[in-house]
């Protein structure tokens, strides 16, 4: 994705604009897609900041998503009139021209709410709130305006059973693999015993955190990075918050009042969201990403390479296992219900 | 066999001298990122090498001992067989300590389920015990750094 193979794609993709590449410069430290923004300079003397986002190498690389699936998201999310996001431009579905699948989309030339957050400028009560909100919107999205395009799940309980199935996956490549895994068939077993009451499906972000809401002044905010986007519980996007590290945190200082606000915008009910069943979310809404830490580490004992991603990884890997124990433990188990 | 300098304290080393000579040198922050991931992961294998053959012994010596009181209270029978199936050989080198370590683990889930579907508290709290001591040897070895964004 440098310099000359953008200026090949725009080449091709706008032969009649006459576009010249004058800059491509990768941000670093992503842990997924590989990023570069670029500035491309038009015939008729206009400019335009593009973002690209793209497949890093197989072999250097642990998390995996799908770029033809984002495409169609995010082409189906611009007659979304609630959700604002970055114009998706242009795709080399291929890698063709980039080197790599890769959407470029337009750049939006403001900070994100995790950079204001951590500019110790923002009233964080005012924060939560919009934090709240936005994410609320996300989960309002008619779905009928995504169902032609998008999969949906043909209801809340096949939905969930997937989410949990996907521990068994887990479990049997770990055994495939001729290990075991105790603290994760105890969590599977807690959390088999403990399903949560039902909510209407929705869209979900699948990367809730403050650094993927940029904040335009005087505009909507605008909701980027939908590689996990699809639509499920909207509780996984609240679950999935929990383990973001960056401070300033919006839910941990008070938990009762986070639920609160969202259930007040949403008009879902106590039972429905509370401290305790998005903390059990958290175990539905970072088990995708588990797995695929998990896969990267087996792949790395397999002798396979997946660049430094791979063995550091390992780390987080036990980080997750805590943090899913931890809840875990407090979920009760009957015998008689759970059998 | 070379016990001066030790198998860590050679990581160590090896760690001083990239953040020292190489960190520097490096012209990009992806690179520079990338990078500290290896140092991080390198100062992990350091403390690992250390330890990992005792904790894996500790560990599965622990787990089998509560895997046998949970059969013996249950009478279940696919865990009596594991019980009795688990074996601590001479053997230091570490595939045989490591095929120790899973019998042993998988002899503790399963233990752990059956006094959960027993109602046996007081042994599913030794269980849960054990979970979370290891967990936490783990995260003693591989503290998460976060590097990136």
């Amino acid at each position: 994705m440098d310099k000359d193979r953008l200026q090949s794609f725009i080449d091709a993709v706008e032969p009649d604009r006459g576009g010249t590449v004058l800059s491509a410069e990768p941000i670093p430290g992503g842990y997924s897609r590989d990023t570069v923004i670029a500035e491309v300079a038009w015939a008729d003397g206009t400019t335009e900041r593009l973002v690209l986002r793209g497949d890093p190498a197989e072999d250097e690389s642990v998390f995996r998503s799908d770029r033809d699936n984002e495409w169609v998201l995010l082409n189906a999310l611009l007659d979304v009139p609630n959700v604002r996001i970055a114009r998706p431009r242009y795709y080399d579905a291929t890698g063709e021209h980039l080197g790599t699948k890769c959407i470029v989309s337009e750049a939006i030339p403001t900070v994100s709410m995790q950079a204001y957050l951590e500019s110790g400028a923002a009233d964080l009560d005012q924060a939560r709130a919009d934090f709240i909100a936005i994410i609320a919107n996300v989960h309002s999205t008619d779905l009928d305006l995504l169902s032609s395009t998008v999969d949906v799940p043909a209801s809340w309980d096949e939905h969930i059973d997937t989410l949990m199935a996907i521990y068994d996956r887990i479990l049997d490549k770990v055994a495939a693999a001729g290990d075991s895994d105790p603290v994760l068939r105890y969590v599977r077993k807690k959390m088999r015993a403990n399903r949560p009451p039902a909510v209407p499906l929705t869209l979900v972000h699948g990367d809730y955190q403050p650094g993927n809401f940029l904040l335009p002044e005087g505009e909507d905010p605008v909701v980027i990075d939908w590689e996990f986007g699809h639509v499920g519980d909207p509780r996984q996007d609240l679950g999935y918050y929990l383990q973001i590290p960056m401070p300033p945190h919006l839910y941990h200082p008070d938990p009762e009042a986070f639920c609160a606000i969202y259930r007040e915008v949403t008009g879902l009910s106590e039972e429905q969201v509370n401290p305790r069943v998005i903390r059990f979310f958290m175990l539905l809404g970072m088990v995708h990403l588990m797995e695929q830490m998990m896969d990267g580490g087996e792949a790395v004992a397999q002798g396979e390479h997946r660049g430094v991603m791979g063995p550091f990884l390992v780390a987080a890997v036990t980080h997750f296992r805590n943090l899913f124990l931890g809840i875990a433990l407090e979920l009760p188990y009957t015998p008689e219900v759970s059998r | 066999m070379i016990t001066r300098p030790s198998t860590p304290q050679i990581l160590n080393s090896i760690v001083e001298e990239l953040r020292r000579e190489v960190l520097p040198l490096l012209p990009t922050t992806t690179s520079q990122i990338r990078l500290q991931m290896i140092m991080t992961v390198l100062g992990q294998c350091a403390g690992r090498s250390e330890q990992e053959i005792a904790l894996m012994r500790e560990e599965a010596a622990a787990s089998t001992d509560f895997a046998r009181r949970v059969a013996d209270a249950t009478g279940n029978d696919e865990l009596r067989s594991a019980v009795d199936a688990l074996q601590v050989g001479d053997e230091l080198r570490l595939p045989a300590i490591t095929a120790e370590y899973v019998a042993a683990s998988e002899a503790l889930a399963l233990a752990l389920e059956t006094a959960l579907d027993a109602g046996l508290d007081d042994l599913v709290a030794d269980g849960e015990r054990l979970l979370s001591q290891r967990i936490a040897t783990e995260q003693s070895l591989t503290a998460l750094v976060t590097a990136g964004r």
